[in-house]
């Protein structure tokens, strides 16, 4: 968990840093936007990464199609 | 850089976008399925992916100098649009992450047995993160500089492990044919040939857009016969209950060669092969995620968005689950229906909305005769 932080920091610092040292003039909505993209993948990625043993992905989308067999088709 | 990816370099890409994903990793999965009845069920899949994808040349043929993520609120509105782009980005993040995790487990049960998964992961997501920044035209060139010797060696591997092959069998390939069995292998065939369907996402790169469903249809014949020519050596000479068995029977096709000593090295090639398709092919996917995300966002670069975005596939392959079965479930429960509805079902949407407004447009734009 501590190092996907230290990794989305990195990222969001450098893609700051490197807008601001381009020759074009970044409006601040284009540095925003990327950043709060960063932010909501760095909060799903520290959400997979707690679950990880106890609910995966693979878990959920399994228990989804069982829902939707049993609402299709019923139990049997 | 835009109207630069000629027909020759998408041929490329798609050539081993599909050989290499089917070869490696989905042969045990497809023989599983469909036992002698793979080869014509891959025939199959493959042409009815080619059929089905054609709503998508026609989506991308109607504005080929727009991104799709641009006019396509104009076409079925704004919010079925951007449900449509997040579907779309939610099936190539897993596209990536379950190809990164393959690659992952492969090389950790085959040669790093014992080095962390995120230390492969992490060195592999560096050098596509740097590709895919680069933009299209790049992850295009790399396709092409390694076509060639790719397709060469996956063509002569077969002949070697001639010998070992029983010939009396392949009259099983038409005898054993099961059309309950032919529906996994359509099933999961027809999902990765329509991955080329993507393409119609960044149309304003392609140089000859005309030419493109020409390219599909040469590219679908070539890798067929690439498949071809692995699928039904593995078949022939393991049989369809040892091969489904087997996490990677291509790889042990090639341990089975005994000519000499030699051949016992060179699965290595092999893994050098898979490794620069993959690479190809996650690098395709992820520019995918990043342009559909700064056309809807509407911010027109894709750099920002390019290293939070593999940085989040990297983590989502370590998650997506525990165990390799795990994955297989969740490649044939979750990762194929949500493929097949993003490649075939939503272009044929903005295929058939677009169809019925076109006229009517056309209509309002004409001067009033009075």
């Amino acid at each position: 968990m501590f190092w996907i932080g230290i990794t989305f920091i990195l990222i969001i610092g450098f893609d700051w840093w490197k807008q601001n040292k381009s020759q074009k003039k970044v409006k601040l909505r284009n540095k925003m936007i990327p950043m709060m993209f960063s932010l909501v993948f760095f909060i799903l990625s520290l959400i997979l990464f707690a679950f990880k043993d106890k609910m995966t992905i693979a878990m959920l989308v399994k228990m989804l199609s069982i829902s939707i067999k049993t609402w299709l088709f019923g139990k049997n | 850089m835009l109207k630069s990816v000629t027909s020759s370099q998408i041929f490329s890409l798609f050539n081993l976008y599909i050989f290499t994903t089917v070869i490696a990793f989905l042969a045990g999965a497809l023989i599983s399925g469909s036992n002698y009845s793979t080869p014509v069920a891959t025939l199959i899949g493959s042409f009815l992916a080619l059929l089905m994808m054609y709503p998508s040349y026609r989506v991308g043929m109607s504005r080929p100098d727009q991104f799709l993520s641009d006019y396509g609120r104009e076409i079925v509105g704004s919010t079925l649009h951007t449900i449509f782009i997040i579907l779309i980005v939610i099936a190539n993040f897993a596209l990536a992450a379950v190809n990164l995790r393959n690659l992952s487990d492969f090389l950790l049960m085959e040669y790093l047995v014992g080095t962390p998964s995120w230390s492969v992961i992490l060195l592999f997501c560096i050098c596509v993160a740097y590709a895919v920044r680069s933009g299209l035209p790049t992850i295009f060139r790399v396709a092409q500089g390694i076509f060639i010797i790719t397709a060469i060696v996956f063509f002569v591997i077969p002949f070697l492990s001639a010998a070992e092959i029983e010939q009396d069998m392949l009259i099983a390939l038409i005898t054993h044919l099961n059309f309950k069995h032919l529906g996994v292998g359509t099933y999961i065939t027809t999902a990765v040939f329509g991955e080329l369907a993507f393409i119609y996402l960044v149309f304003p790169y392609l140089h000859a857009p005309g030419k493109l469903y020409k390219t599909f249809f040469t590219t679908t014949i070539s890798s067929l016969f690439l498949i071809f020519t692995h699928l039904i050596p593995i078949l022939l000479a393991f049989g369809p209950d040892l091969a489904a068995n087997l996490t990677y029977p291509d790889m042990e096709l090639i341990r089975f060669i005994r000519n000499g000593s030699f051949f016992e090295t060179l699965d290595p090639i092999l893994i050098i092969l898979w490794l620069t398709s993959l690479f190809v092919k996650i690098a395709f996917t992820i520019f995918i995620i990043v342009s559909c995300l700064s056309q809807l966002t509407k911010t027109k670069d894709h750099k920002p968005f390019t290293l939070s975005v593999t940085a989040f596939a990297a983590v989502l392959s370590l998650t997506i689950a525990r165990s390799q079965p795990e994955l297989n479930e969740y490649i044939m429960v979750g990762a194929l229906p949500i493929l097949l509805i993003t490649e075939f079902i939503i272009p044929w949407i903005y295929w058939i909305v677009g169809a019925f407004r076109s006229p009517k447009r056309a209509s309002n734009n004409q001067p009033n005769k009075t």
